[in-house]
Parts: structure tokens; sequence; C-alpha cells
């Protein structure tokens, strides 16, 4: 038997596809790394492309085709909606409605047209199949997990009516527990305090989250008194007086600007304390209430495991906290948590909803460390590198490891582009930057000529998950970068004067052993490598830390600030080229900055990438 | 186009809700006062 199913999710934003075969992972990979435009919303085609030429298939192998969510019902609500604010709605009617009407509301529709006329292949449309948003994501959840009962918590802005949502999910089944309504939204909650704060919605919630640990949460009693009702089983309800989301072109109206008495902060402008304060405040509101959301439903549920997924998931201070608070014995974060881990999601509950797919757990999960997307053969790579003009030497892995090691500890940055690339909004070492952690200035080097982003934004690291205990209040693994823990206290060096530096001062003060990946709070967002997970990033690893005693590494994403993660080597060769990056280590290639040719542009490059 | 919507935002959003006496209420906010909660048995029952 053979049998392949498609996932797709898209319209919204982080529009992705999923191929699966026999209800293995086979490809997945979101269509912004192809369009080069981030969150890009718009049909999947270019990742679907991509996907059935990895796969070796055509479109017509495809049984099944499942969508994220039910459009139909999500237009419901939109309607609903519009009919309960009646003529204040007015403000965004016209501009979103008729495209709901005409053509959003009826996904089957969309997928069929896209593929007739892109394959010429007429797909009939009982073959397309809905899976409702937050089923998407807790099947996205449970189903990849290495467990075989599990309570499934999902946390985001919201799908058709659900913005949090809990599930039981045991072998093959997934059974709905309860669900919060739209417009009471965690998700929603947190991008109005990310509009506010000045950064975009859907877009920058995650700086938001770096930015809490300047500030102190001096607005939460007023979160909790005047924005969020939360009953101690974790329920809740937003005030929605203050809020403008719902048929309004805002996260936030002028009431909630009245208060915190301030409007709110324009882009790109400079930080206040208020809103380090302000940030502080909702992480810590948002934190307590995913504990109260955790606690109720293990008492409910009486179970020791627990899957997290919803763009909420990504939230790794939360989910540290949540992991350390032993509420579950265990926890593990679909690392595509966003809507693009929708399609999987989908995919995954059509084989075992629908082609009654037998599940099987391992001790490990069954998310291939994430690297599931494009890859480059070595004649692909030195084909693409000549065609580009470079100059590189090609070299067996042996030397590749000790030469990009010795690079590293000499303080040099290296752009690594190896084997397949990540399905997620994070790089975990298929397309990353890296750098040596102990190199004090290293943090401002790399977000200011390199990633050309905020200077208070903290970088990550990636340890061997045998030394991570060593080195991090944290003795678990962390593959995908969803958790935050602290660094060990014996590697935290004394900060002199701390309370006379604040805000982004802080970044001054130099607080362990390796300050480039040490937030200003002395914690860090790990990603644990094995030799399973990705033996030639744990190779470098080891070799890094033989030569220099430190078995980490800062990893940041292979991109510059607005443009979407690097997926051809064309893509890593121009970021390299158009940054302070020092090495470019392709597969097997290694190129050396001051080696290569001028690079001409007639253009200003950085107008080509949006601002996030 | 901009005619046809600008008659059934008045009709179908704005006019027509005021009769609508039995409008279905999805918000989650009145369902139960110790808890904000929807369960799937609730959900039936509404549906």
């Amino acid at each position: 038997m053979s049998c392949w199913l498609l996932g797709i999710s898209y319209g919204f934003h982080d529009s992705a596809i999923v191929l699966l075969h026999n209800g293995e992972i086979k490809f997945a990979a979101q269509e912004e790394r192809f369009t080069r435009v981030k969150h890009d919303p718009s049909f999947p085609i270019n990742a679907l492309k991509k996907g059935l030429d990895y796969c070796g298939i055509t479109i017509s192998a495809v049984e099944d085709v499942f969508y994220y969510e039910n459009s139909e019902t999500k237009f419901e609500r939109i309607c609903e909606t519009y009919r309960k604010h009646g003529f204040t709605g007015r403000k965004t009617f016209f501009k979103d409605y008729p495209a709901w009407k005409e053509e959003k509301s009826n996904a089957k529709n969309t997928i069929a047209n896209e593929i007739k006329s892109n394959f010429g292949i007429s797909l009939p449309q009982h073959k397309i199949h809905y899976v409702e948003h937050h089923l998407s994501h807790a099947a996205s959840a449970f189903y990849p997990s290495p467990y075989k009962k599990s309570a499934i918590l999902c946390i985001d802005g919201v799908g058709e009516w659900a913005t949090t949502s809990a599930w039981l999910g045991n072998d093959s089944t997934i059974e709905p527990v309860w669900e919060i309504r739209f417009p009471h939204s965690l998700g929603l909650l947190y991008s109005a305090f990310t509009q506010y704060c000045g950064f975009k919605v859907d877009s920058g919630e995650y700086k938001l989250m770096g930015l809490a640990p300047y500030g102190e949460p001096k607005y939460a009693d007023i979160i909790r008194k005047r924005l969020i009702d939360v009953k101690p089983d974790g329920s809740f309800q937003l005030n929605m007086y203050y809020f403008d989301y719902e048929v309004g072109s805002s996260m936030i109206n002028e009431r909630f600007e009245s208060l915190f008495e301030a409007p709110a902060r324009e882009s790109e402008t400079e930080f206040s304390s208020r809103h380090f304060d302000l940030a502080a405040s909702v992480q810590q509101v948002v934190e307590e209430t995913v504990f109260k959301l955790a606690t109720g439903l293990q008492k409910e549920l009486q179970v020791d495991q627990l899957c997290l997924a919803g763009g909420v998931a990504l939230n790794c201070v939360a989910n540290g906290k949540l992991a350390r608070q032993n509420i579950f014995k265990d926890i593990w974060i679909q690392p595509a948590s966003g809507d693009c881990g929708g399609s999987l999601g989908a995919a995954l509950y059509g084989w075992y909803e629908n082609h009654n797919g037998v599940r099987e757990t391992d001790a490990t999960d069954s998310m291939k460390s994430a690297l599931l997307g494009t890859e480059y053969s070595s004649s692909q790579t030195t084909e693409a590198l000549t065609q580009l003009g470079a100059i590189f030497t090609q070299v067996e892995e042996r030397e590749l490891l000790a030469l990009t090691s010795t690079y590293l500890a000499d303080g040099n940055v290296i752009g690594w582009f190896q084997g397949r690339m990540e399905f997620g909004p994070r790089a975990l070492g298929g397309r990353s930057i890296l750098g040596d952690p102990r190199v004090t200035d290293m943090q401002t080097t790399m977000n200011l000529k390199i990633k050309y982003r905020e200077s208070f934004r903290p970088f990550a690291p990636m340890v061997l998950e045998s030394e991570v205990k060593e080195w991090f209040d944290y003795d678990r693994p962390s593959p995908y970068m969803l958790i935050v823990a602290d660094v060990q206290e014996n590697k935290r060096l004394a900060v002199d004067n701390p309370s006379e530096l604040t805000g982004l001062q802080r970044l001054k003060q130099t607080r362990s052993v390796i300050p480039a990946v040490t937030h200003v709070d002395s914690s860090a967002r790990i990603q644990t490598v094995t030799n399973n997970s990705n033996p030639r990033l744990h190779k470098l690893l080891e070799a890094f830390h033989e030569r220099t005693g430190c078995p980490i590494l800062i990893n940041t994403s292979f991109n510059v600030r607005g443009e979407p993660i690097v997926e051809s080597i064309e893509n890593a060769y121009m970021c390299f080229m158009r940054t302070e990056m020092d090495y470019l280590v392709v597969n097997n290639c290694i190129l050396r900055k001051q080696d290569q040719p001028q690079l001409s542009e007639s253009n200003d490059w950085r107008t080509e990438f949006a601002l996030d | 186009m901009k005619l046809k919507y600008i008659k059934e935002f008045l009709w179908n959003f704005v006019i027509l809700p005021k009769f609508m006496t039995t409008q279905k209420n999805r918000d989650n906010s009145k369902t139960n006062i110790d808890s904000y909660f929807v369960r799937p048995v609730q959900q039936i029952k509404e549906d």
C-alpha cells in the first residue's frame, strides 16, 4: 500500500505544505522560503512543487488533501461578529468581507482551482477535507510526540471560533475536552500589547517576549483587573471594551491607550522603561494563565504528559517555566507551533482518522529534528557556487569540522548551510549563523552587523545534550529551541553595580562566561543537540568543545531582519555577501569572505525586505 | 460591486439583526459563571 496525503495551510500567515507517505512525514516547508516574503500567506504553490519534486511524485499520487481549518465555519464567525457589531463594523467590512465572500470562505474551491491551473489535474472536491483549526494544532502536537496518551493544550489567536482548546490524545484518537471562544483570546491579548509596544502583529510577538526581561511587571495588576478575568481553572474572558480587533482595523482602541496613559509606540522609535514594563507585565499574566490552564487540565485528565501547540506555544519563556513546574511529568511542544504547523496536523489527522493509520510511538518524536525541507546534493552545491562566481574550497568532513571549529574559536561568524531545511520558525542547524558565545561583544556585533536588527534581541545557544545540565538549569532534551532556562550559577559572573544600569544599558553587563547567549535575566533559549538529531552539527559542537572547553555555539537563523530564512544556496551566498559574516560553509564547501569577488548590486538590498 | 456590498451590509448586518430575537450567541461569556470553558456536550446542544 502506498498512500500520499497533502496537508495545506494558507490564507492568513505562514502558509505551508506537508507531504505524508503512509503516515510518515516526507516533506514540509513554508511558502515564505521560496517567495522570500516573510510570513507569506499566499497559496503555497512553490512549496508544493518543491515537495513533489523532492518526493519524486506527481500531484496525481496524492490521495487526499487536508486543509488546516474550516473556512466556511470561519466565515460564519466573521458574519456573526459583524451582525453583533452592526453599523460599527463598517470600518473594515468593505475591505475584508468581499474577499471572504468571493473566495476565502470556500478554501476547497481555491485548492481545486490552484491544482487545476498549476498541474492541469481536476481534483474532485470530495478529496479535499477541512480539519478544524485547533484540531489541526492538536494533531500536530500529539501525533508526532513520543507519547501514547497525553493531554493537549492549544493556545493561539483564533481559528474558526476556538482561541484556546484542550484535548485528550490516546493512541490514534484525539477527543475534545473544552475550548474558549473568540473574541476571548490569550494570543490576541499578547498581540494587542505587541502592537501597543510598536511591533508588527503576527510577527513581533517574540520581540515582545525578548523585551520582557528588561522590565518589571508593574502593569500586571492593571491587566488582571481591567483587561482579563482569569478563573481558578485557567479559563478566561477579555474585557472587549479595550480592544478593537473584532471588527476594527487595530488590535486596541483609544481606551486601551488611556488605560496605560500614553499612545502606542511608533515603530522603530526609542524604547522607554514603560515598554519594558508593559512587556514584562503581559508576559507575567500570560504565564500565570497558562500555568492555571495546565494545572486544571492535569487535574481533570489525570495524565502525565502534555503536548502544546498554537502560536502561544512558541513563548519559550512560558514553556520553560511550565516544564520546570512539573505540573506534568513531561511536555512536548510542536516546533512548528504556528499556523504553518497546521498543515502538518491536518495531514496527520487525515491519516489517522480518514485512512485508519496505525500509530506507533518511540522514545523520540517523529519530527526528524524538524529537518523536513529542501536539500542540495554535493554536485548541486558546487554547480550553484560556480554559477554565482564564488571562490570556494571543497573538503572532507573531518577537515571541514576542524576548520569550522577553529574559525569559530577565533571569533569569526559563520553561515552554516547543511542538509535539509528546517520546518517552522526556528533555524536548528540546517540554515543557521553560528558564533562563539564566549565573546563579550558578539551579541552586539551579530545584531547590528550581521542581522541588522534591534540590539536588545538575545541569541540562543545550541549545546551538546550531554552537557546541558552542566551549563543550564535544565536537564532534559530541548531539541527545538522552545525552552528557556537559566545559565547555571557557577557559569555566571558577578555584575558590577547591578542597580545602576537600567533598560538597554543592561546589555553592556557581562553576566556569564557565555555572555553572547545570556539574556539580561541570565536566561537562555536552549537547543540541545545529539548525534541522532543532527550528526554533523553534533560533531561540530564536539570539535568546538574539544578546542575550547565550551560545548556551546550561538545559533541564529540564517537571514537578515525581515528576510525569511535562506532556502537555496543562492539565498545563502547573497546573505553572506551582504553582511559582515566571515565564512560560509555550504555542505562540504568553505567560502572565505576576503576571497570573494566584490558584489555589485544596482539597488540597495536593505529595501528588499520589509522590516518585521 | 460596491453597491451590492453596501446593500448586503445594511440589510444583513445592520437591519436584520435588530429583528433577530433568536440570534445564536457563540460568545462564551455567559455560559458559566464559575468557568468560561465551553464543553463538547454544550457545543452539541448549541448546534
